[in-house]
């Protein structure tokens, strides 16, 4: 029982890691990773439902650690690549000393902090789940692959919910405070999502921009 | 209801083969080492476990075979073409920034990577339209994509 113990304290920790994105814009008490995990538990159990041949069991585990490798790396934004230069290498050390800076990074820059990004969350989550059982463990890493490489539909869905949840949370906060990017958010998800169900959500979305 | 078609391009295709056959070798290796499913009078926990990882093998091999079973090859047009087809590399401007992305099926989208999904909104109004055009995303936030070069591998 010591090393469940110890692993939900460590991923408890994430209740009080406030999420980046909303930081760097000035939002005071702002969403925390365990906040934003719950958020996207829900709309993936509300809109999963809809979708045929889904397994629901799966989907919602992905959701519940598709983030928890946060607990140790940090939790990179797109204001991060944005602060990449398109031409040349960047080393980890630049990337742990990244500037973020606001608008809309390239797929060049994308890519370029992807690399560095998954080699820290990789050690990050082999720090966490090590001293698991190791039926556990593997149940673990085979759900962050599928989450991460996208390679099932319960793994591509919980992917696209976590974009969407971040715009909704970036809308409700734009509602309230007025500082995100919001129009650039929307224009990411046209780009990024193309499951219906989180489509017609996203219409909501912008909907309840012209209330 | 049929199953669904896959559109993958090669590479993608490849990927997801190599990875089922590897799955199927990790498979057989596990089959080699099976507990004795009883210690004393209860199930062995071993045991149990190797059902559950087993459970799991099975599971990615059985998805992956519907994958396998229901693809269908991309098929890149001429070199010349220059109109935006599933495969495509296509070099946009938008919002006064040029960007490239890879316009391809669901499967293998992975916009990070510049891979956008034929089904999401921009892939669908980039899909058949050609070098010069310029396309409109309409919703509250109305984004215009200038078509300036297609290619193909």
């Amino acid at each position: 029982m010591k090393n469940l113990l110890s692993f939900l304290t460590e991923v408890g920790t994430l209740k009080e890691k406030e999420r980046r994105g909303w930081t760097i814009h000035g939002i005071k008490n702002a969403e925390t990773t365990a906040e934003h995990i719950f958020t996207t538990v829900f709309l993936v159990w509300l809109l999963g439902r809809k979708k045929e041949g889904f397994d629901m069991e799966k989907a919602m585990k992905i959701a519940l650690i598709h983030d928890i490798c946060e607990v140790y790396s940090p939790d990179f934004t797109s204001y991060d690549a944005a602060a990449i230069k398109e031409e040349g290498e960047i080393t980890r050390e630049e990337v742990e000393n990244l500037k973020p800076q606001k608008g809309r990074p390239t797929t060049k820059q994308r890519k370029k902090l992807q690399k560095i990004k998954k080699e820290m969350e990789d050690e990050s989550m082999e720090k966490l789940v090590a001293d698991l059982d190791d039926d556990l463990k593997k149940e673990i890493y085979t759900l962050w692959e599928e989450y991460e490489e996208g390679s099932t539909s319960e793994g591509r869905f919980v992917k696209q919910a976590d974009k969407v949840i971040n715009l909704f949370q970036g809308i409700e906060y734009y509602k309230k405070h007025g500082k995100i990017e919001h129009d650039l958010w929307v224009r990411r998800a046209k780009e990024t999502i193309d499951d219906p169900h989180l489509l017609g959500f996203i219409g909501e979305i912008e909907e309840s921009l012209e209330e | 209801m049929g199953d669904k078609k896959y559109y993958l391009t090669k590479e993608g295709f490849e990927k997801i083969k190599s990875d089922y056959d590897k799955l199927r070798k990790e498979k057989k290796e596990k089959l080699k080492e099976v507990p004795e499913a009883l210690h004393s009078e209860e199930l062995n926990p071993e045991y149990l476990s190797f059902r559950r990882e087993l459970g799991l093998l099975e599971e990615k091999i059985s998805k992956l075979e519907e994958v396998l079973r229901n693809t269908e090859i991309i098929k890149s047009p001429s070199k010349n073409c220059k109109e935006v087809r599933l495969g495509a590399t296509v070099t946009i401007e938008a919002g006064g920034q040029e960007d490239e992305f890879v316009l391809v099926g669901t499967m293998e989208a992975d916009p990070v990577l510049g891979k956008i999904s034929d089904e999401s909104p921009v892939g669908r109004a980039l899909l058949g339209a050609k070098e010069g055009d310029s396309v409109t995303i309409s919703s509250r936030v109305k984004v215009v994509y200038k078509i300036k070069k297609v290619r193909y591998k």
